[in-house]
C-alpha cells in the first residue's frame, strides 16, 4: 500500500494581522479537505509556538472542532521547525499500520503578533533554554557561526554563497503564495543590514504567519493525478551541532537520504524537485553536498552556473524555499510538500516539464533532526 | 529564570560539565548518557578556562533582555580539552576577534529580572594574548 497525497491547501505567507492561528489553520485544512472529496478520521497538528506566540494548547481539538470534525482522534505533534514533516511522517506510518481511510496534517505558524526581540528569541526555542537562550545566543548567531566554518573549510565567501538567496527570489517571482514576489541582486543582498556576521538580511529566512495542510489517504478521491509518498524517513543527532565529533557533517540527513533511496528504490540521479531546509546559504549549500547533489565545497558555484534553476534537470526550491517563499516554522515541512505535489501535478505557478520525483528534507536546529520525503506520480 | 537559575548556577560560574567514567569523555553541558560509549555513570567535571576561537559572529538583534549587549560578540571556542562551547566574547577589541585567537573565560553579569530584580552571572570569554 501506498500514501496518496489527495488534498493540499495553504495560505500566503505574510503577516497575517487579522488573523488567528486558528483561523489560519481553517483556511488551509477546508481547502485540503475540499481537494481531497473525503472526510479525515484523524488530525495531527504541527505547530512549535503556540503556548509561547498565542498563549494557547490543546489547538488540535480546538481546529477539529472550528471544522465541525468531532469524534475523531486528533493531537498536536511538535518538534520544533521540522514539525510539519514530522506530522506526515507519522501521519503516513499510522495510515499504513491502522485502521485509517485518510489523516488531515495541518501545520500552521502565528509569528508575526510577537514583538520583534520576542520573535528573536521564539525561533531560538528549540535551542538549549539552559545554555544558549540563557546567555542571549540568538539562532541566526549559531546559523552564523556555522556559516563561518563552512567558508573557512572550503574557501568559499558570504558574497559566493548569497547566490543561494539570488536563486531563492528568482523562483519565488511568480509564486502567489510566497512571502516575497521579487528579486534581488547579488549586490543588493551583499549589502543588506548584516544581522549576525557573516549573514545579511536578506541571506536569512523572513519571519511570517502561515499555514500548510494535507490529506493522506489510501485512495485518491481527488480531481488531481496520484502522488504517492514513496518514502518517509527521519533520523535525530545531538541538538547542538558544535557538540559533533565533525561541526560540518549532516549527520541526520544523510541517514535520512540512505533510508529514503533504500526505501523508495530510486536513485539520486532520478530525483528533478529538490525542496531542502534552506534556511541559511551555508547550511543550504551544506546540504546539497551532503545529499551528493553537488561536490563538497561546490554548491554556490553550482548555482551560478545554473545548475539548479528552475528547467534544469534538478530544480531546487521552485517557490523560493524558505528565504523567499517564508519559513513558517511548522508549516514549512507541508509547504515543500505540497510545492513538490502541485509540480508533480502540472499545476504549480511554474510549469516546469518533465519533473517525475520530488525529494523534500525539512529539519529542526542545525541537522538536529531531519525528515525527509520522496513523492512521485504512480507510473 | 530564578529556580532554574540556581539550579545551575556553579555550572555557570565554573564551567562544570561532564566526564564518563566509562570512557573518559567529556562534555560541556552536562549530560545523562555519555553520547560515546552510551554508559550512564556520569561525574561533574570543571571544563578548562581556557582555548581558541573556531568560529565567531556580531549579532545585531537581540532577544528580550539582551538589548544592551548589541551588537554581541560570540564565539565559538573550543577549550583546551577539545569540549566546544559557545559564548559571548567580552573586552576583546575587533580586530582580535578571529579564527585561533587564544581566549580565557571571565566571570560577568549575564542579565537581570529589571531594575530591582535577581541578577544572573555566569561565564563569558576573552581574548588574551593579543
Ligand atoms: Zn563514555
Amino acid at each position: 500500500m501506498q500514501t496518496k497525497i489527495s488534498g493540499t491547501g495553504l495560505t500566503k505567507i505574510t503577516d497575517h494581522w487579522s488573523k488567528s492561528i486558528v483561523d489560519l489553520a481553517i483556511d488551509s485544512a477546508r481547502q485540503a479537505i475540499s481537494e481531497s472529496n473525503t472526510s479525515p478520521d484523524m488530525i495531527i497538528f504541527a505547530n512549535t509556538l503556540s503556548s509561547y506566540s498565542s498563549s494557547q494548547e490543546n489547538l488540535s481539538t480546538i481546529i477539529s472542532e472550528e471544522l465541525g470534525l468531532s469524534d475523531i482522534t486528533t493531537f498536536k505533534l511538535e518538534s520544533s521547525s521540522c514539525s510539519g514533516a514530522m506530522a506526515v511522517n507519522i501521519g503516513h506510518k499510522l495510515l499504513n499500520s491502522d485502521n485509517l481511510e485518510s489523516v488531515l496534517i495541518i501545520g500552521a505558524e502565528k509569528m508575526t503578533d510577537l514583538s520583534p526581540a520576542e520573535t528573536i528569541k521564539a525561533t531560538a526555542l528549540g535551542e538549549s533554554y539552559e545554555y544558549t537562550q540563557f546567555f542571549g545566543i540568538t539562532m541566526n548567531s549559531l546559523y552564523a557561526l556555522f556559516s563561518r566554518l563552512y567558508m573557512e573549510k572550503y574557501d568559499v565567501t558570504s558574497e559566493e554563497l548569497s547566490q543561494f538567496s539570488v536563486l531563492s527570489h528568482k523562483h519565488s517571482v511568480t509564486c502567489k503564495h510566497a512571502q516575497f514576489n521579487r528579486e534581488f541582486s547579488l549586490d543588493s543582498i551583499n549589502k543588506s543590514a548584516t544581522i549576525s556576521s557573516p549573514l545579511r538580511m536578506l541571506n536569512c529566512s523572513p519571519i511570517g504567519d502561515g499555514s500548510a495542510s494535507l490529506v493522506l489517504s489510501k485512495t485518491n478521491n481527488s480531481n488531481f493525478d496520484d502522488v504517492n509518498i514513496l518514502s518517509s524517513t527521519s533520523s535525530n543527532s545531538s541538538t547542538s551541532f558544535f557538540s559533533r565529533e565533525d561541526l560540518l557533517k549532516f549527520y541526520s540527513t544523510t541517514s535520512c537520504l540512505n533510508k529514503s533511496l533504500a526505501e523508495s528504490k530510486i536513485k539520486l540521479e532520478d530525483i528533478d524537485l529538490l525542496e531542502i531546509h534552506d534556511v541559511v546559504p551555508a547550511i543550504t549549500a551544506n546540504i546539497l553536498e551532503t545529499m551528493g547533489f553537488s561536490k563538497p565545497g561546490n554548491a554556490s558555484s553550482d548555482v551560478l552556473s545554473g545548475r539548479y534553476d528552475l528547467n534544469s534537470k534538478v530544480t531546487l526550491s521552485s517557490s523560493g524555499g524558505l528565504k523567499a517563499r517564508g519559513n513558517p516554522l511548522s508549516a514549512t515541512g507541508i509547504y515543500q510538500i505540497i510545492e513538490v505535489t502541485r509540480q508533480l501535478q502540472n499545476r504549480s505557478h511554474a510549469d516546469l516539464e518533465n519533473k517525475n520525483i520530488g525529494l523534500c528534507h525539512n529539519m529542526s536546529g542545525i541537522d538536529s533532526n531531519t525528515v525527509v520525503h520522496v513523492l512521485g506520480v504512480a507510473n | 529564570m530564578s529556580v532554574s537559575y540556581w539550579r545551575l548556577r556553579d555550572r555557570y560560574y565554573r564551567i562544570i560539565g561532564s566526564i564518563c567514567d566509562s570512557c573518559n569523555y567529556e562534555s560541556f553541558p552536562k549530560f545523562n548518557t555519555c553520547p560515546k560509549c552510551k554508559s550512564h555513570d556520569i561525574s561533574d567535571k570543571e571544563m578548562p578556562h581556557t582555548g581558541k576561537i573556531i568560529s565567531y559572529t556580531l549579532s545585531y538583534e537581540s532577544m528580550p533582555g539582551f538589548e544592551h549587549e548589541l551588537p554581541m560578540s560570540i564565539g565559538l571556542i573550543k577549550l583546551d580539552n577539545g569540549v566546544n562551547i559557545v559564548s559571548q566574547l567580552v573586552d576583546s577589541e575587533a580586530e582580535d576577534i578571529k579564527i585561533n585567537a587564544n581566549v580565557k573565560s571571565v566571570f560577568r553579569k549575564i542579565n537581570a529580572d529589571g531594575n530591582s530584580g535577581q541578577i544572573y552571572y555566569g561565564y563569558k570569554f576573552k581574548v588574551i594574548n593579543a
